[in-house]
């Protein structure tokens, strides 16, 4: 489903080039649960912001189900990502101004979906994920668990195939952090093929693979 | 997708309450600017523009050349009379004579009257090629063949019918009398409707030109005469199809050769030209009709759609400083977006949305500050003017100006925050933060300094304002009170004036010193060989006058006493002129016209004749009681003026019974001088308040969110002990800088306008450093209080607050 050849990326500070990525090569097949481990600054969310297509790498190839995303205009790679990939934050990144409906609601405004479709599938998700009653609450009436909840919920909406995580559980308790990774747990068996970035552990074990970051280049790449 | 973008922009607007405030005030004040000022454009260049076949229209006026160059938008009578014949290239030709007068309505029975009305305008002698000239009349009764051929036939609009005799149908007027001047008996004979198209032809009662031979009128309108030229009299033209306006004055030849026929070799030959319809309500020498009606000038409305576009303009600056300034704080839900898939059309459509919102909000707030800016402006606004929201340009103008507003100020910004690049709109780290912090201080230098060229402008023209008002004339102007009367009876009026106890003295004279009008003629003077021409002023006046005014005379003796002109006293500016090294020089020699020769008498210490724009000019002062049909009297300060006032009145009601009383005080005569540029310090008055408000209402914002955004750096401060009033210099600091480079950049914009501006006056005030030193020293006070408003009450916060809520 996507393949890394040779990615590159680097930042101009002052005269010379740090490089944040070198040299990654990675294969990510439909249906894996791949989780993403490294020291702070090692490059792993300029990593998963490449493979969702928020930012180019400066070189290398990016092949997302047999397409060259790295030729394609911003354009080109925003009508991708909108139907193709997911995201989950560390801090949610809800919108204050909009309710939890409304919130959810938002990619498939932006997708262009019907009325009558837009609210059988949010009423869906409210359901399945037990926040019907929260449905016209505003995220700062919510508590942090309840608020990735939410974030999830607009992250499969659009139904991705693919669910990029950037350490969602960062700013969890544990509790609520191990009910948000049994739900991914849950969408990956469902089928949809998830990345996340963690540096819990435990949290690392909900998937099937574990690849670890360092200074930018690839580390260990282990099934598990 | 719309509805969610407007739900979303009203949750914004409603969470950000002083963000929404400043930008809905602000458009609001721009908006209604722009909207009295296009009701007004739009009023004053609707006229005569529905006139049927007005671009075929004509006016003959009256060019003179040489000498005593100047327009008269009258021709002679005569004119009328030859054009018949000897101008071709014309399908109408009509003289419409304009006779202001009094009308009275009699019962019918007797010498019963039933109204007494005063003098009324709008009443002209024509005939009835008037209504082939102006075809847009409909008739309610009569036609201009039936109506206005005969002598003593007349013709009302419906209004006027129902003025003079309360009828309900305008048809039962047919055959009723109306007396005008209490002697002229019409019969009603015809009646139009009132006319619904925008014209000068504000014409209610038309008298059949038929009359005058007939009536004691012909005294007064002369027929067929050329020695003459009266404003009143004015003679139009339709051009034939496919005459040019260039053709058709080539054809006035014959009517120029009959007027210059008795020039003396060598004397310049004036003309009669054209002005095009299209001109008549804008051409200020020409003036329209002999009414109170003023023309509109054309540059005060450019003017005033300059300021109103200014004012918006600094209010759309507003809008983007705050948007901008935010940026950071919406970066963050911009990159969301983005992220869940919209488009930067979408997120760009987003931020319009919510301009479009506020700039809706705006609009009932303008229309409700419209009303009142055409009350608090009514002596700007000629009276037909009127908002009718309903009216569809004006509903095509608001919503072209929300449409305008919310490109001109949602534009950049959504452009911005659309261009945020989403992986780093979330970590809230704005690429864009140094490009928008450059532009923003450009537009607030760009408001300050128009705010502050405003400052300049209005201090400037209220001190030549003053200057002009209060500048020693020459003369006395206080507590005089003067009166134009019909020569009959003028003597009278001033002997029973003179022996009232509340009147000090009394004047018979042409004009009093100072006039808005003048008379000039050309004397010569002869002296070793020399041959000197002047064009003098002339004050016709009897002995009382140089007294009653206080004009202080150098040399020489008073004039006698005499009915026609017979010897003169000159001003010192004469006298200069003539090569006189001192008054007393004068005294003793003598100019003189082509007829005869006057003994100067006298020198008279200068004194102002005419307004301020104008150099002093060659005076003449003579005892002609003939020609002084104006009566002065000075009251006297033993009571109160209107007591003195109802004293007076009752001797002009005696001596002219039935005529209106028509005191001119000379004090509000020399102001009325000055009533345009009175007018023009108003309304720049009223545009620096705004400019300032506005623009002080941006800065107000910034600093809200310039403080919030420092209140942690603020707080580390003051724990590290930083005084309050170092904070607010921290914050207060950058802006002044700002408000002091737009002070620099105003003072040459501001003086060059208001150099041109001085130009106008030959007696002005210079223009000062102090002058640009108090703008900017109050501009900075105020830019000061509001910024410090808010950097204040940062120092003064409990620094541990902002720490902890971090
Ligand atoms: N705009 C930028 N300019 C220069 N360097 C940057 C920029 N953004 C990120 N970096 C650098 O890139 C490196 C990788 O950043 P990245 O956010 O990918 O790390 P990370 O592995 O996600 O760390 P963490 O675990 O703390 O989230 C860091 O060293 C960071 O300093
Ligand atoms: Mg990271």
């Amino acid at each position: 489903m996507i393949i890394l050849k040779n990615i590159e990326r680097y930042y101009n500070t002052g005269s010379q080039k740090t490089w944040v990525l070198k040299n990654i090569n990675i294969q990510v097949n439909k249906g894996d649960f791949v989780t993403i481990m490294g020291p702070s600054g090692s490059g792993k969310s300029t990593l998963l912001n490449i493979i969702g297509m928020l930012d180019s790498p400066d070189a290398g190839e990016y092949i997302f189900n047999d397409e060259p995303v790295h030729t394609f205009s911003e354009k080109r790679r925003t009508e991708l990502h909108k139907h193709a990939i997911g995201f989950v934050f560390q801090a949610y990144h809800l919108i204050d101004e909009l309710t939890v409906y409304e919130n959810i609601e938002m990619p498939l405004l932006y997708k262009g979906e019907r009325k009558p479709d837009r609210q059988s599938r949010v009423a869906d998700i409210l359901d399945r994920f037990n926040i019907v009653g929260k449905k016209d609450l505003f995220p700062a009436q919510l508590s942090g668990g309840q608020q990735q909840l939410v974030g999830i919920a607009r992250a499969i909406i659009g139904r991705p195939k693919l669910l990029l995580a950037d350490e969602p559980t960062g700013n969890l308790h544990t509790s609520q952090g191990e009910m948000t990774m049994d739900l991914l747990r849950q969408l990956n068996s469902e089928g949809i093929t998830i990345i996340q970035v963690t540096h819990n552990e435990k949290f690392a074990e909900y998937g099937n693979r574990v690849i670890q970051i360092e200074d930018g280049f690839v580390r260990t790449d282990t099934n598990t | 997708m719309f509805k969610n973008n407007l739900t979303i922009a009203w949750r914004n607007i409603l969470k950000h309450k002083l963000q929404t405030g400043i930008n809905i005030a602000g458009l609001a004040i721009g908006i209604a600017g722009c909207l009295v000022v296009f009701l007004l454009s739009k009023y004053e260049l609707a006229f005569n523009e529905k006139v049927v076949d007005a671009d075929r229209i004509y006016r003959v006026y009256t060019q003179y050349n040489g000498q005593f160059s100047g327009v008269n938008a009258g021709v002679p009578t005569g004119v009328a009379t030859l054009a018949a014949t000897a101008v071709e290239g014309t399908d109408v030709q009509c003289l419409v004579q304009v006779y202001n007068t009094s009308v009275t309505i009699p019962t019918g029975q007797g010498a019963g009257i039933l109204k007494r009305l005063g003098k009324q305008e709008d009443i002209v002698l024509t005939s009835p090629e008037f209504f082939d000239l102006i075809q847009n009349y409909e008739w309610l009764a009569g036609s201009p063949r039936q109506s206005l051929t005969e002598p003593y036939q007349l013709v009302l609009t419906e209004r006027k019918v129902k003025q003079y005799f309360g009828v309900k149908d305008a048809r039962e007027a047919i055959g009723m009398q109306v007396l005008y001047q209490d002697s002229l008996n019409t019969i009603v004979a015809g009646v139009l409707k009132d006319p619904d198209f925008s014209s000068d032809f504000h014409f209610t009662d038309f008298i059949s030109d038929k009359t005058i031979a007939s009536s004691f009128l012909k005294d007064n309108f002369p027929i067929d005469e050329w020695s003459g030229t009266r404003s009143a009299d004015q003679f139009f033209v339709k051009a034939s199809q496919g005459v040019s306006a260039e053709t058709l004055t080539g054809n006035l030849k014959p009517l120029n050769d009959r007027f210059n026929k008795d020039n003396e070799p060598g004397e310049a030959t004036d003309e009669f030209l054209l002005q095009p319809l299209a001109d008549l309500h804008f051409n200020q020498d020409l003036g329209i009709f002999d009414t109170g009606r003023r023309p509109a000038h054309k540059p005060t409305l450019y003017g005033l759609m300059l300021i109103a576009g200014l004012l918006l303009l600094i209010a759309a600056i507003n809008f983007v400083n705050l948007a901008t300034v935010q940026a950071t704080r919406r970066s963050k839900e911009t990159g969301v977006r983005k992220v869940i898939g919209a488009s930067r059309k979408q997120i760009a459509g987003q931020f319009l949305a919510e301009t479009f919102l506020i700039t809706l909000l705006a609009l009932p707030v303008a229309l409700a500050l419209s009303e009142l800016a055409m009350r608090y402006f009514s002596e700007f606004l000629p009276d037909g003017l009127t908002m009718s929201v309903q009216s569809p340009s004006v509903l095509a103008f608001l919503l072209g100006s929300v449409v305008l507003v919310t490109f001109l100020a949602g534009l950049y910004p959504s452009v911005v925050m659309s261009a945020f690049h989403p992986a780093f709109a979330i970590k809230n780290q704005s690429q864009h933060q140094s490009k928008g912090v450059g532009l923003r201080k450009g537009l607030i230098v760009f408001q300050f300094v128009l705010a502050q060229a405003f400052i300049i402008g209005s201090l400037i023209m209220g001190k030549q304002l003053n200057f002009v008002l209060k500048k020693d004339l020459g003369f006395d102007k206080e507590a005089i009170v003067y009166f134009w009367t019909d020569r009959a009876n003028k003597k009278v009026l001033q002997e029973q004036l003179g022996r009232l106890p509340e009147v000090k003295g009394t004047a018979l004279q042409n004009k009093p010193p100072i006039d808005r009008g003048y008379q000039t003629s050309v004397l010569e003077f002869d002296r070793d060989g020399e041959h000197k021409e002047s064009e003098v002023h002339f004050r016709m006046v009897d002995t009382a006058y140089i007294g009653l005014f206080g004009i202080e005379l150098l040399a020489g003796r008073n004039v006698l006493p005499s009915d026609t002109m017979k010897e003169v006293i000159i001003n010192e500016t004469f006298a200069k002129d003539l090569g006189f090294a001192t008054p007393d020089e004068a005294v003793g020699q003598s100019v003189s016209n082509s007829k005869q020769s006057f003994p100067i008498v006298g020198v008279v210490k200068d004194f102002h004749v005419r307004s301020l724009h104008n150099k002093i000019p060659p005076l003449v002062i003579t005892g002609a009681n003939n020609s002084a049909y104006s009566v002065a009297a000075k009251i006297s300060s033993d009571q109160t003026l209107s007591a003195s006032l109802e004293k007076v009145k009752a001797v002009w009601e005696e001596v002219y019974p039935g005529k209106d009383f028509n005191p001119y005080f000379l004090d509000e005569s020399v102001e009325k001088l000055y009533e345009s540029e009175t007018k023009t310090a108003k309304l720049i008055n009223t545009a620096t308040g705004l400019a300032i408000f506005i623009s002080c209402l941006g800065l107000f914002g910034l600093a809200f969110f310039t403080v919030t955004q420092r209140s942690k750096e603020i707080s580390v401060r003051k724990i590290l002990g930083a005084s309050i009033a170092g904070i607010v210099g921290l914050l207060s600091k950058d802006f002044l800088k700002l408000v002091l480079a737009s002070l620099v950049l105003a003072t040459p914009i501001a003086w060059y306008f208001m150099d041109k501006w001085l130009q106008d006056f030959a007696y002005r005030i210079g223009i000062q450093w102090w002058m640009f030193v108090v703008a900017g020293a109050v501009a900075v006070a105020v830019a000061f209080l509001t910024v410090s408003f808010q950097s204040v009450k940062a120092a003064l916060a409990n620094p541990v607050k902002s720490l902890r809520s971090e």
